[in-house]
Order: C-alpha cells, then structure tokens, then sequence
C-alpha cells in the first residue's frame, strides 16, 4: 500500500500541476515577443517588392488552426512578416496565451500582433503587456510605416484616435482588431476615424474581429479597409503591396484567391 | 520546480500527520452538529488542481456516501502566479465504486465538476454595462471537469489525487486531438478528514 502511495505521488507530480486558471506569469521563453519579432525583423535583408505580408486574425479557441497555419505560411518563401490582428484567446488566459504564442513562435518569419478585445477580458491585459510589448507601437519595413493600434473601446474604456492620428501618414498601414463598424464605437466615432485615416492618406487599414468563415474589403472615403477571416481550418490572408503602394488582397483556405475590389 | 515540488510534499504531509493527532479534537469540536443541519461531513486540504497551491474547505457527502460538494478556499502566491489570487470553489463529486483493499482501505474513484471562483476587480460575474447582451461569459467563473481517485483509510482519512482540466483546455482537446498534459489540465491532491 505504501509503494502505491509513493507510485502515485510521483505520478502527479512529475506531471503538470497548475494552481489557478488566473496566473500572469508569463513563462520567459514568452516574454516580450513584439521587441523580440521587431529585432528578428531589423535582422532580415532588405525587403523587395511586391511586398507580401500574411494577415491572421482571431484564433482564440481554434489552436490546431492557427498551428496548421502558420505551418502553411512556413511553406512558402515569399512572406515578409505576419500581422496577427487580435483574439489570441477567448477568456484572456494565461494558457491560452501560451498556446498562441507557442504556435506564433514556430513562425520561420515575424509576426507581430494588435491585441484583441477577447485579449483584454479577466486579467489578459497585463498578460499581453508582459508576453507581447505595449498595446500601441509603431515600426518601420520597406519604406512603410506600420502602426499597431490599440482599439478595443469596451475593453479599455477610451479609443485614443488622437495617438493615431499623430502617427499616420501617406506610408502607413494601420492594424487595429476592431474594423469601423458600429459596435464598439459610435457612429460618430466612426466618421472621425474614417476622416483622420482619408486625411493622412494612409494606404489601407487592417482588422480582425468579425470572426467570419470571409475576409471583407470595403472602402470608406478611398481608404481600403480589410477585415481577415477567423483561423477556421486553414484560413489567411495575404496582403501584396507594390513599390506605388498599389495594393492586393487574397484570401487562402489554403489555396488563395484574390479578394475582388 | 522541485522546490515548489518538495514545499507541497511537506505541505501535505505535514497536514497528514497533524491530522492524525488533531483528529480526536477536531471532531470533538464539531461533532454537535456534524451530520445534521448544516455541519460539514469533513474537511480538506488541497493542492494544486486548479484550487490554488493551497486550498481549504469543507466537505458534505449524501447518505450513501457516493455524492459529496466541497467547498474550498484556495490562495495562490505572487511567486507563483504573477500576482496574489484568491478564489473559492464548489466542487461537485460522484463516487463511481468503492473497492475495499484489505480491511483499513478503500480505493474510490471519482469524478466532478469544479467551479471556480475569484472575487478579484478585473473580473465580472455580471456582465458589465458597457457590453451588449451575451458579449462574454462570466470572467470571474472558470468550470474544470475533474477525475480522481481516494484512498480511504480507517473510515478517518482519505488521500486524494485528481486531475482537473478547464472548460477551455477541454475545448484545446476537441480542438487539437492531443491529450498533453503539458498543456492542459493540472494534478492535484487533497488530504481530507472525515467527520464522524
């Protein structure tokens, strides 16, 4: 009877042992991944046109998806980065988060995220503070500025159009998980964003959040504006910019096909 | 880790062993009340398991001794979660068999459902205002299905191992196909004094 005390006490412990679903310790091998993807980024050689970027979004509760796909992306040569834009999970977990960030890594080239609102819900926020970097930051690639923009109103109480507004111009790609919908925003809300993008002339602006089998393109005062499919099966985007900013969308399942204008 | 490892074996054992000696006490101290009204049928201690790195509760168990509700306190420190976390739970169990080894020992197998709870400021159990109907479920809320087996002792003690895994590391198993401890799922165990 005590050697099957002992057996069993060694089982259990020698396998996982996980004391509350609330944790934010990140693991360290997941910390700081935006700083880290940036500097992976920084060491690539200088990029050539057309530019072609994969474009994820919302892979909370599907991890095999999101594994199968970034296992596709690694098949192909001719992807600069991947913009994952937000819903890494769906309760805002530490594991799910994990789960996520394990698959992101296995990535052969960058990515870099925007955080979704499911992100943000239970304790995420500080979770995606220490795993991935600040929720609003800017980089630079191929002559093209890109800005990652914090916009999940329920979530964080305010949308801080004013930040964006200071970082766009006629070279940017602006990446946000919430598209200009109502939903999140008002109407209002809406027709200021839309304004201060026309404004500045950025060339597209990126979302997720629609969770939907499709990928979306609508244009608001001759902006582009994309909304990428949710990681369902085998689901992505890539988005082809030439050196005149000229742009296409295509939406592989894993096939791709160009979205139409 | 085998620090935390050795911490909890302690941990444990310590309660064990004073359980033992504290046991004529204890439930002298309850025994008024116990098994009628609202006393518990026994008490308990835990690790891990989604219950904290260490819980305490009270038990009830119906008449037949195959239902049992736990209720649980569990604290998790900074060290090993990031930051403090406090929670309670209610555990729901179901006895499938109670096979006797020898004449001091039962094995029992079992199986639940464990809701927990954290009463912590970022977290709602009532969807808060700003979301539109049914945006979330419950953040404050996390359900684990839990199996297990006890080793019942001298109708006194028991000594518990189970293995609880989340709603959402149910669904990475739909999902995926993979049963990898390593990323779902958590083992626990309890110790827990039966009350006469």
């Amino acid at each position: 009877m005590r050697l099957l005390l002992w057996l069993s006490l060694v089982f259990c412990w020698s396998c996982a042992e996980r004391y509350t679903p609330w944790g934010v310790d990140v693991p360290s091998e997941y910390s700081s991944l935006t700083d880290r993807n940036l500097k992976k980024l920084a060491a690539l050689p200088a990029a050539t046109y057309p530019l072609k970027i994969a474009l994820l979004g919302d892979p909370q509760g599907t991890p095999q998806d999101l594994e199968s796909v970034i296992e596709v992306i690694n098949l192909r040569t001719d992807i600069r980065m991947i913009l994952v834009l937000g819903d890494l999970t769906d309760y805002g977990l530490m594991h799910e988060y994990v789960w996520a960030a394990r698959s992101l890594e296995n990535a052969h080239v960058p990515n870099l995220s925007v955080i979704g609102n499911h992100d943000a819900i239970a304790h995420g926020k500080k979770i995606y503070e220490r795993m991935f970097g600040p929720f609003d930051y800017v980089f630079s690639d191929a002559g093209l500025k890109f800005v990652m923009f914090n916009n999940n109103q329920f979530e964080f109480g305010t949308t801080d159009f004013d930040w964006l507004k200071s970082q766009i111009d006629s070279s940017t790609i602006v990446s946000s998980h919430v598209p200009p919908a109502i939903d999140m925003h008002t109407a209002e809300q809406i027709d200021a964003w839309t304004s201060i993008n026309a404004e500045a002339k950025i060339i597209t602006s990126l979302h997720g959040h629609r969770g939907s089998k499709t990928d979306f393109l609508q244009m608001e005062k001759k902006i582009p504006y994309y909304v990428v499919p949710k990681v369902d099966g085998v689901r992505y985007s890539i988005l082809t910019i030439d050196e005149d900013h000229k742009l296409g969308f295509e939406l592989c399942t894993p096939e791709c096909r160009v979205s139409p204008w | 880790m085998v620090k935390r490892l050795w911490f909890a074996l302690v941990f444990l054992l310590s309660l064990l062993s004073q359980g033992a000696k504290a046991e004529a006490p204890l439930i002298a101290a309850v025994s008024s009340n116990t098994r009628s009204g609202w006393g518990p049928s026994s008490v308990l201690a835990q690790h891990a398991g989604y219950a904290g790195f260490a819980a305490v509760g009270i038990g009830y168990a119906s008449d037949s001794d195959r239902f049992g509700l736990d209720l649980l306190y569990g604290f998790t420190p900074a060290l090993y979660a990031g930051h403090d976390v406090h929670s309670f739970g209610i555990k729901g169990l179901w006895t499938m068999a109670t096979v006797a080894l020898g004449r001091q020992y039962q094995w029992r197998p079992y199986t639940g459902l464990h809701v927990l709870y954290n009463p912590h400021p970022d977290l709602f159990v009532m969807l808060p205002r700003q979301y539109p109907d049914s945006y979330y479920v419950p953040s404050a809320i996390r359900p684990a299905l839990v199996l297990g087996f006890a080793l019942r002792w001298q109708e006194t003690r028991e000594l518990g191992f189970e293995y609880a895994a989340l709603d959402s590391e149910l669904a990475y198993y739909r999902d995926t196909k993979r049963f990898e401890t390593r990323e779902i799922g958590s083992f626990g165990m309890n110790v827990r004094w039966l009350l006469k």
